[in-house]
């Protein structure tokens, strides 16, 4: 977007006459100014993108203060501005070494080769890659992807409807039903995958209920189970649904759907057609955030599961500790993350949107 | 008439659903009353377990790591997210985009990921896995919740702000610690207990990075949970609940605060 | 002649590609209340902020008190500035926000604490000290950033919009009070505006800007009664703008014979207005805007007129005062352009000297009756009345002519005539 024009001091120096020479900028200064004057390249870093922010205030938009005074900083004096990137310094850095470099890491070791007894041989080969195509593997993979479309379509269904009554409480109802949903949200994920221990073990809490109500006759061992997996999941991952439609629909323009009832819609045809279409985004978001992590959750799995259920986190998790198998764990984790990107890809082309809605 | 049956079906929903929500975490704070060791059965009221729990060494040993860490962490978030947040809405440097996205990584995928990555890159820097491996991995993902929260903030300052301290003859650096910073400081309070929470509630990152010797809170009772666990385990859950509770109560108000 | 205390000096500036100043020069006397007025995205702002040494000019100098001060930090020329949203800072009281600047200054602080109490008694606010900003109404809020840039003593105070936010009444009383202030204080005021009112209520000078330029420089009278070009005319008060065919100059007014080249001639010759020999029509083909050549010109002589009533014939000759510095660039045959302002059209039904133009819709707001006419190719003529008129009705057909007194030529070698 920058201008390719470069400075040019010299022939400014030539045209215009120098009164004061050189600010410490080292911006040239000039006295009178000829017409036809050569318009100098002065366009520093972020200057460009200062104009349009500016030409928006000049229009008048009536955009927010904040947007339109954007561009103030980025003026010229960049001799007494520029010290903020020390500021900058330590965020470039660490993420550059801890985050940027490690991932890079986790690239290269995935075509590296096993060592025989412990660690990484340098020795170029796709061996890793191939092997995830064995059916043991493939089959982990499917049922990771299976399980975490199941978790999502669960977590929509459920989740749906409550971030949409949620959105239609009062303002006071709304805040303290937010901090309700965010509370369990914030408490120990162990925890509360321990309270489902007690609840679905043999002859626990569920059981005991269950029998007491004369329901059923006897235990009907849930824990260490898919199903068990599955609540779990659920369970964890329902705030993001909630909050991510909760954010959509509350954002959303009411008097549309009444439009539509007006114009003759059912209650059913407006939901379907005005309701769902505008708080779609907050659907697809909610939709990533919930089957990301829930490809990756291998500890629900291992405490509800019971080693039962096998996922492609588990899978991973068990090369690193007892297999030892670091480039294949590798292979394992760069497919999950370039699954996960594709996965945030489309629903940014779908969405269009950069921010997830609700993440915080 | 219609409008009535609506209201009682969604709050119907509603209550159900966060009851469903609570009752897990219910159950585990009622145990840890229970006299029984068993979870199956119920023995009738008492703090033993509490008692035992004080006097539990590796228990105290775990959570006085665990609280370390997270100190460590979300402090050293503080500073690298609120710097960063702030000095990125001054450049205009054709990386910043990238810079931040990178940031934000690793909230963004899963944990098991970056577990794996940490380990195997601080395996390769021959770092000695322990306290400072769980330091830096845990900084990593506290970092972008202190840097979505103040640049969040940053947002909505006004830029005129700043300009009418310098008008007034304040320096960039004074018109920085007079008025941007006072503005922000909710939201990096409130940035960084929300670290501070995440960085005490992991486990899987820390699984990963952590040291034989070093043991958090969130590592032992997963350990635990795998092998047997004794209502010990109950009590410290309970009042890790009561402090995560509180923290995010503290969170929320600084929150709101900031925004106001 | 006064003190200069500012002094701009061809002052360029753009934004990527789009030119904001296109080279502006002003002197600014001690003491001055001098107001920028324009409409939104005339660079108006950019110009203050480029005084207050928040933005620096491409090219051109920034003189304060002679010395200058182009690419300085805004903590290091003497210059305050009252925001257009005030910018109170939110987290200190009244009385932190206004000893702000004297901190700064390292000021000792009993003297901080006279200052600040003698601000505040200025502005009517004592007793304020203690509230907190989100606390204040939008008028305090208003008196509170007055105080905060005042008290510095500034060589110069800026002004953007600061009443912008405020509601009529509220504006109008604090229009009253921002002179007051300086009057006392003697400070030299910059004042930023889109509200014609205003700057002229309040403005030693006006400063009209259109598109990153000065349109016209003067006193509030001078705009009003003399505007330099059609821009300044129809920005200040509602002016009407018609072109035409300059017949003659006579004891310093002018004669100017207007046409409306849509009119299809050769329609039945009427007789309206047809005083000056060879009309309109017949002259320099082409040279009014907005004609197929050939489509009037050419037609039979005093043929302009249409012919059934209630139909079109709008041209007819009109008046306008020549001042001495206009009359020697005028010349019989040029066309020029002659500003009225609404009030001063004169309406009646008889044919007569002037235009014939039928009454389109009247509209009654702010105890003004608004009368529009339709002027074909001439643009919509706006006459105005103190007061409700049930006089005419939309279709009426009316002479419409003004005083010598109260035209003014305006566009006249706009390039040559400098600031």
């Amino acid at each position: 977007m920058r201008k390719p024009q470069t400075e040019n001091k010299d022939g400014q120096l030539e045209i215009g006459r120098t009164e004061t020479g050189r600010t410490e900028t080292g911006r040239l200064e000039t006295g009178r100014t000829e017409k036809g004057r050569l318009e100098t390249g002065r366009m520093e870093k972020g200057r460009l993108e200062t104009g349009r922010m500016e030409r928006d205030r000049m229009g008048g938009t009536g955009k927010p203060k904040s947007v339109m005074r954007k561009g103030e900083s980025v003026r010229k004096r960049t001799g007494r501005d520029g010290h903020w990137w020390m500021t900058v310094a330590p965020l470039y850095l660490f993420t550059l070494f801890f985050v940027a470099l490690p991932l890079l890491y986790l690239l290269i070791l995935s075509f590296l080769t096993r060592a025989q007894t412990w660690g990484v041989v340098n020795e170029f080969t796709l061996d890793n890659y191939v092997k995830i195509g064995k059916p043991v593997y493939l089959d982990t993979f499917k049922e990771s992807f299976q399980l975490a479309v199941l978790t999502t379509v669960s977590t929509l269904l459920i989740g749906y409807p409550f971030g949409y009554f949620m959105a239609r409480l009062s303002k006071r109802a709304k805040s303290l039903m937010m901090l309700l949903v965010v509370i369990p949200f914030w408490t120990s994920a162990l925890m509360r995958m321990y309270g489902w221990i007690i609840i679905f073990r043999s002859k626990g809490l569920l059981d005991k209920v269950l029998m007491g109500l004369g329901l059923t006759s006897s235990p009907l061992k849930l824990l260490y189970s898919y199903p068990a997996v599955l609540v779990g999941m659920v369970y964890s991952l329902l705030p993001f649904m909630i909050l991510s439609v909760y954010s959509s629909t509350d954002k959303m323009d009411w008097s549309l759907v009444e439009a539509a009832r007006d114009l003759g819609a059912s209650r059913w045809t407006a939901f379907w057609t005005v309701t769902v279409k505008l708080t779609l985004p907050g659907i697809l978001s909610g939709i990533v955030l919930v089957f990301i992590p829930s490809m990756g959750l291998f500890f629900i799995a291992d405490i509800l599961g019971g080693g039962k259920v096998m996922l492609v986190g588990n899978l991973i998790q068990a090369q690193l500790q007892s297999g030892r198998d670091w480039p294949f764990a590798a292979a394992l984790s760069v497919m999950l993350m370039l699954f996960t990107s594709v996965m945030i890809w489309i629903y940014r082309k779908v969405a269009g949107v950069r921010e997830l809605e609700g993440l915080l | 008439m219609k409008k009535r049956r609506y209201f009682r079906f969604s709050t119907l929903y509603q209550a159900v659903l966060l009851i469903l929500m609570y009752v897990p975490i219910l159950v585990v704070i009622v145990y840890s009353f229970n006299v029984s060791k068993n979870t199956t059965v119920w023995g009738g009221w008492t703090l033993d377990w509490y008692r035992k729990m004080a006097k539990n060494r590796g228990l105290l040993e775990a959570l006085k790591n665990s609280l370390v860490l997270a100190l460590l962490s979300s402090g050293a978030a503080g500073i690298i997210g609120t710097l960063g947040a702030v000095g990125m809405a001054r450049i205009q440097w054709k990386s910043k985009a990238a810079i931040e996205y990178i940031s934000t990584l690793p909230i963004m995928i899963p944990e098991i990921i970056l577990g794996m990555v940490f380990m195997a890159f601080f395996a390769m820097l021959g770092l000695p896995f322990g306290m400072v491996t769980l330091v830096l991995g845990h900084t990593t993902f506290c970092v972008p919740y202190v840097f979505m929260m103040v640049k969040a903030s940053l947002v909505g300052i006004d830029r005129s702000l700043g300009e009418a301290a310098k008008d007034l003859g304040a320096s960039e650096r004074r018109a920085f610690f007079d008025i941007t910073l006072p503005l922000i400081a909710p939201a990096v309070a409130s940035g960084m207990l929300l670290a501070f929470a995440m960085s005490l509630d992991d486990v899987v990152i820390s699984i990963f990075v952590t040291g034989a010797r070093t043991n958090t809170l969130p590592i032992r009772i997963y350990t635990q949970l795998k092998s047997g666990v004794t209502p010990e385990i109950n009590a410290l859950c309970t009042i890790m609940l009561v402090v995560t509770f509180l923290l995010v109560g503290l969170s929320r108000l600084l929150g709101s605060k900031g925004r106001r | 002649m006064a003190e200069i205390i500012l002094e701009l000096e061809d002052i360029k500036k753009r934004f990527g590609d789009t030119e904001v100043l296109k080279g502006i020069s002003l002197w600014i006397e001690k003491g001055e209340f001098i107001t920028f007025l324009g409409a939104s995205g005339c660079g108006k702002t950019t110009t203050l902020r480029i005084i207050a040494g928040l933005e620096d000019p491409d090219e051109g100098r920034v003189r304060l008190n002679g010395q200058d001060v182009t690419g300085r930090e805004p903590n290091e020329r003497n210059v305050n500035t009252v925001f257009q949203n005030y910018a109170l800072f939110p987290h200190m009281d009244v009385y932190a926000n206004v000893a702000y600047g004297l901190r700064l200054k390292k000021v000792p602080k009993k003297e901080i604490a006279e200052r600040v109490k003698a601000m505040l008694e200025m502005v009517q606010l004592s007793g304020y000290e203690k509230r907190m900003p989100s606390e204040l109404s939008g008028g305090q809020r208003q008196r509170v950033a007055i105080a905060r840039a005042v008290i510095n003593d500034p060589q110069v105070l800026l002004l953007d919009e600061p009443l912008g936010a405020l509601d009529l009444q509220l504006r109008r009383q604090m229009q009253v009070e921002l002179k007051r202030i300086q009057k006392r204080l003697g400070i030299t005021f910059i004042y930023i505006t889109h509200d014609q009112e205003e700057a002229l209520n309040m403005s030693d000078r006006i400063v009209v800007m259109q598109e990153g330029r000065f349109e016209q420089i003067g006193t509030p009278d001078a705009v009003y009664y003399h505007p330099r070009t059609s821009y300044v005319a129809r920005f200040v008060g509602t002016a009407n703008i018609v072109t035409g065919k300059l017949l003659k100059v006579e004891d310093g007014v002018a004669q100017i014979l207007v046409a409306d080249e849509t009119v299809q001639a050769g329609a039945a010759p009427g007789s309206v207005a047809g005083t000056a020999p060879g009309s309109a029509a017949g002259a320099a083909p082409g040279s009014v805007a907005g004609t197929a050549p050939g489509s009037a010109a050419g037609a039979a002589p005093g043929s302009m007129a249409g012919a059934a009533p209630g139909s079109v014939a709008r041209g007819g000759k009109v008046l306008a005062t020549v001042t001495e510095e206009q009359a020697p660039y005028l010349s019989p045959g040029q066309l020029v352009t002659v500003a009225v302002r609404s009030e001063n059209l004169l309406l009646d039904r008889e044919p007569g000297e002037g235009l014939r133009l039928s009454v389109i819709e009247k509209n009654f707001a702010g105890g003004m009756l608004r009368i529009s006419l339709d002027g074909g190719g001439l643009g919509e003529l706006t006459a105005s009345r103190q007061g409700f008129d049930t006089a005419f009705k939309p279709g009426d057909m009316l002479t419409v002519s003004w005083e010598a007194g109260n035209g003014v030529i305006v566009d006249l070698d706009e390039k040559d005539q400098g600031p």
